[in-house]
């Protein structure tokens, strides 16, 4: 039994990596919004960086959609590439799609490229040099490969088609690619401080904050320096970066960390390790906080449905097998069987409004009364039940008809045999004969439904919380849905299959209890 | 007796079974012929200027019935009777070629006509209020009404009123714009039309849903049971990952990826998850039968896996099959009510759980509502339910009476 128990615990691994699996491959579908430091023509703008935009910047921190899917070999990108990235707005040909998702590129590259910016910023002001030469080399052979490729999908008409050749780099447009190099250099070089959204302050991210305000203001004053020419601002630039040297000079470990750990999928999985479900934008807060303060509502409801389906259902069960095809058991049976195809909404909409809102018998809305605080705890148990009463009933009735039917027919087929007739025959009276020779039989079926009720029970609280305007974890889901908060629809996700996996599994022990004839090895 | 005359025969026992399996094609046929009994657009009019028949110019029309779902029902009006006489006169070989024609005929139909009907556009025309201010004369169908260009001014409308009592809108002549059967939905549209052409919605979306669910699922369940072995382990621990889930979370989260659902995201996403079940029942009678003679024999002749496993095994597992894709039609239709319900449905769908959903969004008023589309979602649920009861008991020797 104790094998058994630590097998099916260590079986719950791979299934968690599966389901988180199925959620990183939704995530990863999910449409990223690009970071919106960058115009619609591809221009890099300033004003609205992603500071101004806190709502899409948590979204892409919590989900590290900055950093490539399973492999990040960004310790050898190529000057020429970020050169090409950059010259972005010289190409007024190219796709908007393409201008926007260079940019994007490159705000997503960050610190990263903080040297190949520099050598970009080197090459426009000493354009003889060898490196430039290189350089402008390497850029009019990226434009030779990318002029077929426009040529045969953007020929829009009225649009101009690229010249043959890169124009030359003359002056104004050495110019224009330094003045762009210092911008990105502003945007991608200064780190950003740590937000902590409802986590508490620690000393570690209090001193790397002010360590990062520190190092803002530094090069916020090189940006904003109004006298310098961009060319001393640039040697400013490399003064700064010779002073840290060490952070762009990457050691083997350091490239084979990068490969590996700095990728979405690494980033996701640290964080399902470390119990991290990320913030939600919508809240500016911590999923776990959120599902936490909404856990024990959303599970009174369904674990109370359940007790209160199989606490009616085995009786009801029972009673219909022993008076089997009498009159009795058609009418329950056929009851049963329409209560079984009621729609969860119309029996919850239909009980509100003629309980709660007509008769005034139960609350309209709502978990606890205004007053829950000041009551005792008796009575808050009280008041608890009170609101529950409707949503209860409502989630109830669904499963109710389908567990007494298992237990009917369960039953039916139990009383039909052997044993039984020979309990019979030993003179036992029926009551004694149903009740501890077969029920105990017939209850080993609908055990194997408690599994599969599970899911549905913790799906169906999202229907009953919205008619009964219970704030649980349903509402939040629902909530996230529309507002699109992946953060909250994740974490409910993988807390709600962790819910499933343990009652399966505790009805998978129970199973054995019931039934001596099950052994696990 | 064949197996199908056996299985016919236990079924006709099934009282319950039988009717609800006439009510069914009642349904079907309802949803197919909705726009005869229901449409804004007369069948002729006198009216100067008219087509012909402004009702046929107005089946395949974009501006009229935005989804396909409706081309194909109104395609299916005019293919349907040649269905019916091939069934009711030809036999044996010509009527299984036939009907390949038909098939071909009517889904070829549909998506020609989905295609080229984007040119068909017209200008948007109010009928009922054209003809009447023309004092000219129209034929027209039962209930002038239209599943979605409702007014404003007979929102919740009480079933059985003109709609004038609610709002003190000005009202179009009596003649024209007969009564609300069931009552208004919240956007003055037609409870009875709109719950109508929600039948075509709800009954598309749980066959194709399970239609789906049940391809994957002979799959999976055909490569699980017959290889065994890795494949078996493989396929059922992607099952068990599947249906850990719960499903209604699992949709919340697809449904916020995707941009704008509609009715073909809720159908692959209901298809998409309801596999499993079908996978093991599938899974389970491999298992059986594989082990049987004539697997052996069927070995023995040379053929292939392939055609061992789709052409000799499924077959013999299809009746638990049948039985659970009918049950999983109710649960999808259930299903995807319920989305509407909670406001994930597709908004251009004249689905009943947005009926529903408006209903409780407006509290007393919109009660009649409430009861139409909910009743509605009860009804088909439960015939379908009854029919599964019914082809269960039938397909299982041992409960043959």
């Amino acid at each position: 039994m104790r094998a058994y128990v630590f097998r099916r615990l260590l079986l719950m691994i791979p299934t968690l990596f599966g389901i988180s699996l199925l959620n990183f491959g939704i995530i990863n579908l999910a449409p990223a919004p690009r970071s919106s430091s960058v115009s619609e023509a591809g221009e890099f703008d300033r004003s609205s960086s992603i500071e101004a935009n806190e709502g899409e910047f948590i979204f892409r921190r919590t989900f590290n959609l900055d950093k490539p899917t399973f492999f990040n070999a960004r310790y050898g990108l190529e000057p020429g590439e970020i050169l090409w990235l950059l010259a972005t707005p010289l190409r007024p040909w190219e796709a908007p799609k393409t201008r926007r998702a260079n940019q994007g590129l490159l705000d997503d590259y960050g610190r990263v490229v903080v040297p190949h910016l520099l050598a970009a910023g080197d090459a426009m002001v000493d354009a003889d040099s060898a490196e430039a030469l290189a350089l402008r080399r390497d850029y009019e052979g990226r434009w030779r490969r990318a002029r077929p490729g426009w040529l045969r999908s953007d020929q829009v008409a009225g649009l101009e088609p690229p010249p043959e050749e890169a124009p030359p780099f003359d002056a104004a447009v050495r110019a224009r690619l330094l003045q762009l190099a210092l911008d990105r250099l502003a945007n991608n070089a200064p780190r950003r401080p740590e937000v902590v959204y409802g986590k508490g302050m620690t000393r570690e991210i209090a001193a790397y904050n002010a360590e990062v305000q520190e190092e803002r203001i530094v090069l916020r004053s090189i940006y904003m320096d109004a006298k310098s020419s961009p060319a001393d601002k640039l040697a400013r630039w490399k003064d700064w970066k010779a002073g840290r040297e060490a952070e762009w000079s990457y050691s083997f470990g350091d490239k084979v960390e990068m490969l590996f750990l700095h990728t979405r999928f690494a980033k996701f999985w640290k964080s399902l390790l470390t119990f991290d479900l990320g913030t939600s934008f919508l809240h500016r807060r911590p999923v776990w906080d959120l599902i936490l303060e909404r856990l024990h509502i959303s599970l009174t409801l369904s674990f109370g449905a359940l007790l209160l389906a199989y606490a009616i259902a085995v009786p009801i069960g029972i009673l219909s097998a022993v008076t089997h095809n009498s009159w009795a058991d058609r009418i329950v049976s056929v009851k049963l069987f329409a209560l079984y195809s009621l729609p969860t909404m119309f029996l919850g909409v239909l009980l509100r409004e003629y309980l709660s809102v007509d008769a005034d018998l139960f609350p309209v809305s709502g978990y606890e009364s205004p007053d829950y605080g000041s009551l005792t705890v008796v009575e808050q148990f009280g008041d608890n039940l009170w609101h529950l009463a409707l949503p209860l009933v409502t989630l109830t009735v669904g499963s109710l008809a389908l567990y007494s039917r298992y237990m009917k027919s369960g039953l039916i087929e139990i009383i039909r045999s052997d044993f039984v007739r020979t309990a019979r025959s030993k003179g036992l009276s029926e009551f004694v004969v149903v009740m501890k020779h077969a029920v105990r039989n017939g209850l080993i079926p609908i055990i194997t439904l408690l599994g599969a009720s599970l899911p549905v029970l913790i799906g169906g609280s999202v229907v009953v919380e919205k008619i009964f305007g219970i704030d649980g974890m349903g509402k939040l889901g629902l909530e996230a849905v529309v507002k699109r908060d992946y953060a909250i629809i994740m974490g409910l996700n993988m807390i709600a299959a962790v819910l499933t996996m343990v009652g399966v599994f505790l009805a998978d022990l129970f199973y054995a209890v019931v039934d001596p004839r099950i052994s696990y090895r | 007796m064949t197996y199908g005359e056996i299985v016919r025969a236990q079924f006709a026992k099934h009282m319950g079974a039988v009717v609800a399996l006439w009510v069914l094609l009642a349904l079907f046929l309802l949803a197919t012929y909705a726009p005869v009994l229901a449409f804004d657009v007369p069948f002729w009019t006198s009216l100067e200027g008219a087509p012909a028949s402004p009702w046929l110019r107005s089946l395949f029309d974009p501006r009229v019935f935005p989804l396909d779902v409706d081309v194909f029902f109104n395609w299916l009006m005019a293919t349907l009777p040649l269905l019916w006489a091939l069934a009711r006169f030809a036999r044996g070989r010509l009527r299984s070629r036939l009907l390949l024609c038909w098939l071909l005929l009517q889904f070829g139909g549909f998506l020609v006509l989905s295609e080229v009907r984007a040119d068909w556009r017209q200008e948007y025309r109010d009928w009922p209020t054209a003809v009447h201010e023309a004092k000219a004369t129209a034929a027209w169908p039962p209930i002038v009404h239209h599943p979605s260009s409702g007014l404003s001014q007979f929102s919740l409308s009480r079933p059985l009123s003109d709609g004038t009592l609610l709002q003190g809108g000005e009202a179009p002549p009596r003649e024209l714009w007969p009564y609300y059967l069931l009552g208004a939905d919240h956007l003055g549209n037609d409870v009875f039309t709109r719950l109508l052409y929600g039948t075509r919605i709800s009954l598309t979306i749980g066959i194709l849903a399970v239609a789906i669910y049940v391809t994957i699922g002979i799959i999976l369940g055909a490569l699980a049971g017959y290889f065994g072995g890795w494949w078996d382990d493989f396929l059922m621990f992607v099952t068990q990952v599947v249906m850990t889930i719960p499903a209604l979370f699992l949709i919340l989260f697809i449904l916020a990826v995707v941009d704008k659902p509609t009715i073909y995201h809720i159908m692959l996403v209901i298809g998409g998850l309801g596999w499993p079940g079908v996978m093991r029942l599938v899974r389970g009678e491999f298992l059986r039968q594989r082990e049987i003679d004539y697997v052996n024999a069927a070995r023995a002749l040379g053929l292939g896996n392939r055609r061992i496993m789709f052409r000799h095994i499924v077959p013999n597992t299809m009746a638990p099959v049948l039985v659970a894709a009918t049950f999983g039609v109710a649960g999808a239709i259930l299903l995807e009510s319920t989305l509407s319900f909670i406001g994930l449905g597709d908004p251009a769908a004249p689905s009943w759980g947005r009926v529903l959903q408006g209903g409780f969004e407006s509290g007393k008023l919109g009660r009649h509502l409430v009861w139409s589309s909910g009743t509605a979602i009860f009804l088909t649920v439960l015939i379908l339910n009854m029919i599964g009861e019914g082809l269960r008991d039938a397909l299982d020797p041992k409960l043959r009476r």
